[in-house]
């Protein structure tokens, strides 16, 4: 089925990401897609460089987290008319010719969730450092009594979602425990689902940027004070 | 009367007065506040009740079973004002999307009559 790109709509959380972001958008654009991004209260002059990108750009007033920043973009793509939403970091780890092969399920109906997973290809798991490998699986094992699904990777931001399960989803979770939440909120409205490799880019940068291995603590106290509290 | 036990009523009283006087609150949680001051006054006035009523349920002393009910109400309060905050957290995050959606920039539109 032939999609219209423009009908794709990538949003892209960033935090203090000025000099990485305009080469990140720069091949999304490249590649068609319509973008969104949404600036979390940086203060390193992401917002100036966005104001010379042509993307659709929000701007938080207040730092409010990975999770509130990709549901104020995906709210946002879908006042846009968005059929398809991408959820895609600014820290360039994320490869945009895979954008393509998450969609395709959703495009024949296969699915309206589609996950990325680094563990699916033996290649791609080779270069995920191998301390970050056993963190993750243990990651797996949390995820999986927390959330009732059992996934390859569970704490993988590259996913894609037709319009109608982004209307369904709606995050609570502010930081990165919104990534268990989104598999929580699948469980409980029954998405269909599936998992399709992606190759993540570890470079200095995204390894100086990405979240601190021991926030897995956090990440599990804020699921279970949010199941207790919500 | 001791005077330790003068003083602490003293100031049970006035921390309920104060409650209600500069904090605004449903009447259920009045009702709660009034019903723990009246009690804590009430084991002041007469501290023998809290040894027997320690015995009564199984606590050595009086001064124990105190502790205890002092410790489950600050775990309870806890719990309370965390649950406040996230509903806080909630509300702020709200307004910091709606703000951040009201004034959303656009990429310019394709020029549809300019010559391809």
């Amino acid at each position: 089925m032939v999609v219209d790109c423009k009908s794709i709509f990538v949003v892209v959380p960033a935090y203090n990401e000025a000099t990485q972001i305009a080469d990140v958008i720069g091949r999304l654009l490249g590649a068609n897609y319509s973008v969104v991004v949404v600036d979390d209260g940086s203060v390193d002059g992401t917002w100036d460089v966005l104001n010379t990108l042509p993307v659709h750009r929000l701007r938080h007033p207040i730092n409010s987290g990975q999770g509130a920043a990709l549901q104020t973009g995906m709210g946002y793509a879908l006042q846009q008319g968005a059929q398809y939403i991408v959820h895609f970091d600014a820290d360039d780890q994320h490869q945009v010719a895979d954008i393509s092969r998450m969609v395709e399920p959703l495009t024949t109906g296969e699915a309206e969730v589609v996950l990325g997973s680094r563990f699916l290809s033996r290649d791609h798991q080779r270069h995920v450092p191998w301390l970050k490998r056993l963190v993750l699986r243990g990651g797996i094992l949390v995820n999986g009594l927390l959330t009732g699904l059992w996934l390859s990777d569970a704490h993988n931001g590259f996913r894609a979602l037709s319009r109608s399960a982004a209307q369904r989803i709606h995050l609570k979770e502010n930081g990165y425990a919104h990534a268990s939440e989104i598999l929580y909120q699948i469980r409980a409205q029954r998405l269909r689902y599936v998992e399709r490799p992606t190759a993540i880019r570890y470079s200095e940068y995204s390894r100086r940027k990405g979240q601190s291995m021991w926030n897995a603590f956090n990440i599990v106290f804020d699921l279970l004070l949010g199941k207790v509290f919500t | 009367m001791r005077p330790i036990q003068s003083l602490l009523i003293a100031a049970c009283v006035s921390l309920v007065l104060f409650y209600f006087r500069q904090l605004r609150s449903r009447v259920i949680d009045r009702a709660v506040v009034l019903g723990i001051g009246a009690m804590a006054v009430a084991l002041l006035c007469a501290p023998d009740v809290s040894t027997d009523l320690a015995h009564f349920i199984g606590v050595g002393r009086g001064a124990d079973l105190v502790t205890y009910l002092v410790f489950a109400g600050l775990g309870f309060v806890t719990l309370l004002f965390y649950s406040q905050q996230r509903k806080l957290e909630g509300r702020v995050t709200e307004l910091t999307r709606t703000l951040a959606i009201l004034d959303a920039r656009q990429p310019p539109s394709p020029d549809l009559d300019a010559p391809r």
